[in-house]
Parts: C-alpha cells; sequence; structure tokens
C-alpha cells in the first residue's frame, strides 16, 4: 500500500504545481524530448523491421507488427518513466536510464491493456465513469516503475493515491488533450509538461519533494 | 526568458524530430483513401487503404490481379511530373496535410512485363490471347476495344484528349507490356482513368500494394483466382 503524504493542498496548489513542473520541462526539455523521439522511433523500427520480415503473412503481419510495436513502446515507457522519475528529484540523469525499464516491460505493457480495457469499457458504459478511470488511473506507470510492483496493484495504488487529488490530474491529462488536439507543433510541450507535471503530482502524494 | 528559448527549441526540434518519426513509419506502410469511384465495387469512395511499401523495395516480382497504388503517367497530368521542390518532396515523403500532395493511383495488375494486352467490347480482357476470368471483380464488362498501341488514349483528369502512342512508328504493334512496365485497369471499367487512357505505367512509378481495407470495414485484399 502507498503511504500518502500529509503534506496540505494548500501547500501544493495548481500554480506551484504547474509552475514547478514548467521549470523541471524548461530545465530538460532536450532529454526528456528526444528521449519521447528514441521511444517512439525505436519502437517504430522494431514494428516495421518485423511487418516486413513477416510481409508474406497477408495482414497478420500488421498484428505482429503491433504486438512488437506495444512490448517495445513498454519497455522504453517504463525507462522513460524513470527518466522523469529523476528529473523531477534532481539527480543524476543518464541516458542509460531509458533502457533500464526491460525488466518492467511485461508488468507496463499488462497494465497499459488493462488500463484501456477499463477505460473503454467505463466510456461505453456511461462516458463518466470512463474519464473518472482514465484519471485515477493515470499515476499507474509511476508506481509500476518506482515501486517495482506488479500490474494491476499499480492501477489500484493509483487509483487509491488520487483519491483527493484527482483535480491535478484531471488537469494534466486537458494539458495533454489540449496539446494533442488544437497545439499544432507546440504539441511536444504540452506532452512534456503533462508527463512531468503527473509525476511532480506522484512525488508529492508519495511525500517526496520535488527539486527543480 | 528560460521559458520562451525551451518553447522555442521544443518546437524546432520537436518538429524536426517528429518529421522524422513520421519518415520512418512511411518507409514501411502508408495509408491513402480512394477519391473516385474507379476500383468499384473492391473499394468504394473514401475507403482508407493500408499499402505495404516493402516487396516494392525488395524488387518482388508484381503479380497479376495486385491492387497497386502508384504515381500516374505524365500524360495523364497533362505533361506534369512529379516535383523535384523541397516541399513536394517533404510531402511525399511525410504525408502531412499542411504540405502540397501529388495525386496517386489504385488500380489493378492486369498486364505483366512482356504480356500481350488486348480487350474486347463486352468480353472482357485478354492476356497473351486467354480470357482472364474477372467475374470476382469487376463492376461490368468494358465498353471499349484495345488491339494495337493506338488505341490507348482518351481523356485524361483534365479532359484533355491524349494519344501516349498514337505519333509513334509502332503504333499499329500489338499492346506488349515493356520489360520494367506494367498495364493497370480499375475494376469499375467504363469509369476509370487507367492504361486503357494513359498507357503504361513504369514501376519506378508504383508507391506499393494494397494490402488491407481498414476503413469503413478491416478486410485483407486477398489475390483473385484466375
Amino acid at each position: 500500500m502507498v503511504e500518502i503524504a500529509a503534506n496540505a493542498d494548500g501547500e501544493f496548489g495548481f500554480r506551484t504545481w504547474l509552475g514547478r513542473s514548467w521549470a523541471i520541462v524548461c530545465k530538460h526539455w532536450f532529454l526528456l524530448l528526444t528521449a519521447t523521439f528514441v521511444r517512439e522511433l525505436l519502437s517504430i523500427v522494431a514494428a516495421g523491421l518485423v511487418f516486413a520480415i513477416f510481409i508474406d503473412l497477408k495482414g497478420w503481419n500488421i498484428l505482429i507488427a503491433l504486438v512488437v510495436r506495444c512490448v517495445v513502446w513498454s519497455a522504453l515507457q517504463a525507462g522513460y518513466l524513470k527518466l522523469c522519475l529523476n528529473v523531477c528529484q534532481n539527480d543524476k540523469v543518464q541516458w542509460k536510464d531509458l533502457f533500464s525499464g526491460l525488466s518492467f516491460s511485461l508488468q507496463m505493457l499488462i497494465a497499459t491493456a488493462c488500463l484501456w480495457i477499463a477505460i473503454i469499457l467505463g466510456l461505453i458504459v456511461l462516458v463518466i465513469p470512463g474519464l473518472l478511470l482514465s484519471v485515477r488511473l493515470s499515476l499507474y506507470g509511476f508506481v509500476l516503475v518506482d515501486q517495482r510492483s506488479d500490474a494491476l496493484r499499480s492501477l489500484l495504488s493509483s487509483y487509491r493515491m488520487l483519491k483527493g487529488f484527482a483535480r491535478y490530474a484531471a488537469v494534466s491529462l486537458i494539458v495533454y488533450l489540449i496539446g494533442s488536439t488544437v497545439a499544432g507543433i507546440l504539441f511536444p510541450a504540452f506532452q512534456l509538461l503533462s508527463d512531468i507535471s503527473l509525476c511532480a503530482l506522484y512525488k508529492h502524494i508519495c511525500g517526496q519533494e520535488v527539486k527543480v | 526568458m528560460r521559458s520562451l528559448l525551451a518553447i522555442i527549441g521544443i518546437t524546432v526540434v520537436g518538429s524536426i524530430l517528429m518529421m522524422v518519426l513520421l519518415i520512418t513509419a512511411r518507409l514501411f506502410i502508408e495509408a491513402r483513401y480512394l477519391p473516385t469511384e474507379a476500383m468499384l465495387p473492391t473499394f468504394a469512395v473514401n475507403d482508407r487503404l493500408l499499402i505495404e511499401k516493402i516487396k516494392t523495395y525488395l524488387r518482388r516480382p508484381y503479380v497479376r490481379g495486385e491492387v497497386i497504388v502508384f504515381y500516374p503517367p505524365p500524360g495523364e497530368l497533362n505533361g506534369q511530373d512529379l516535383s523535384g521542390d523541397a516541399m513536394y518532396v517533404l510531402g511525399r515523403l511525410t504525408g502531412l496535410p499542411f504540405l502540397p500532395d501529388e495525386p496517386a493511383m489504385a488500380k489493378r495488375v492486369i498486364g505483366l512485363p512482356r504480356d500481350r494486352i488486348g480487350i474486347v467490347h463486352g468480353q472482357g480482357v485478354f492476356v497473351n490471347g486467354q480470357r482472364l476470368n474477372e467475374a470476382s471483380y469487376i463492376k461490368e464488362a468494358p465498353n471499349y476495344d484495345l488491339n494495337v498501341l493506338a488505341d490507348i488514349g482518351g481523356r485524361n483528369i483534365d479532359d484533355t484528349v491524349i494519344r501516349p502512342y498514337g505519333d509513334m512508328g509502332d503504333a499499329r504493334n500489338p499492346i506488349v507490356v515493356p520489360a520494367d512496365q506494367l498495364f493497370v485497369l480499375g475494376d469499375n471499367r467504363n469509369n476509370s482513368q487507367d492504361s486503357h487512357i494513359f498507357g503504361m505505367v513504369k514501376q519506378d512509378r508504383v508507391i506499393g500494394r494494397v494490402q488491407v481495407r481498414f476503413f469503413p470495414s478491416f478486410k485483407i485484399i486477398e489475390l483473385p483466382m484466375y
């Protein structure tokens, strides 16, 4: 069970939280941006190569390539989240962190799949449950990587941790949605801010200081 | 100041990296939609298709019945060939909607290199003297004849009359597909801009082979049985 810090919500505040998150993005933007790029590039290349190797499997090659992309992406996403956690702690950040998530790849894949199934089912049921789940489960990746938890526990922990903090996670996701829909070429800035603000929120809930 | 620099940096570097990602993804696969009825009944207007490009890079031989996507010969576009302009090249590589686009066509491969092609009004297509059984995919039998190179021609996309082989010395020769070219036809035989109008398509203009239709419904494109 995750221990939730007793910090008063007032001390945290939207302005402080987003301000610190943006300051971290400004300081480490190149590292974070290239890390997301490497994550996407490697997963696309891996999927593309598998697609090419099984080109004669007529349609099945697309399915196999999609699975490979998800596996590679999950492994690198775990590394990327570790990188975000280190960045928020102002620890020494190393490129190899990006590739240190291999041991989490299976759990990350399962957790991501469960998350999407839950969100889609929630949306089908009555829209609102899906939106609530997408907010309350948004810290699962950080829990999984930071606490070496398994897929289901990380989702449950995220749900519990965000009790009372859901509005912060909602703002983070709205920032991401704005970035991916109307921000055009500013999309990467919104994406990084969303990732780092979620990371900062996780740190705050766990009672750890976010250092800029 | 730091914020401004970060925003500029993220925007510039992010845009470059996104271009690299798009180009990388499009090396393997490309999505396109059909704007015309030329491939009815196989594909309808606005169907979304996935095109694989790997076999084209590997120079795998084309198979009769495959649906390919290609840039039409210059004659179809009033002599306008693929542009060498940087923005057009970037548009071809990334497919970004705000970059200029060049028209491409999806048609079925009917004639392979060295095949002799003939089309008889109301009957169908003959390859090397044998009538193709196209009942599984065509809308209706062709309402035109094609026996010699001079018969190839008609109105192009811009409604200009073209005769790609009309002035050539061997225009009275039978239609034999050259070594590096393909004879392609739309499944909607009488409502399609294809090889019966603009002639054979050079293989180096082929973008790739249609592998699946993913919208409005998912369908793996199978080769017809001849």
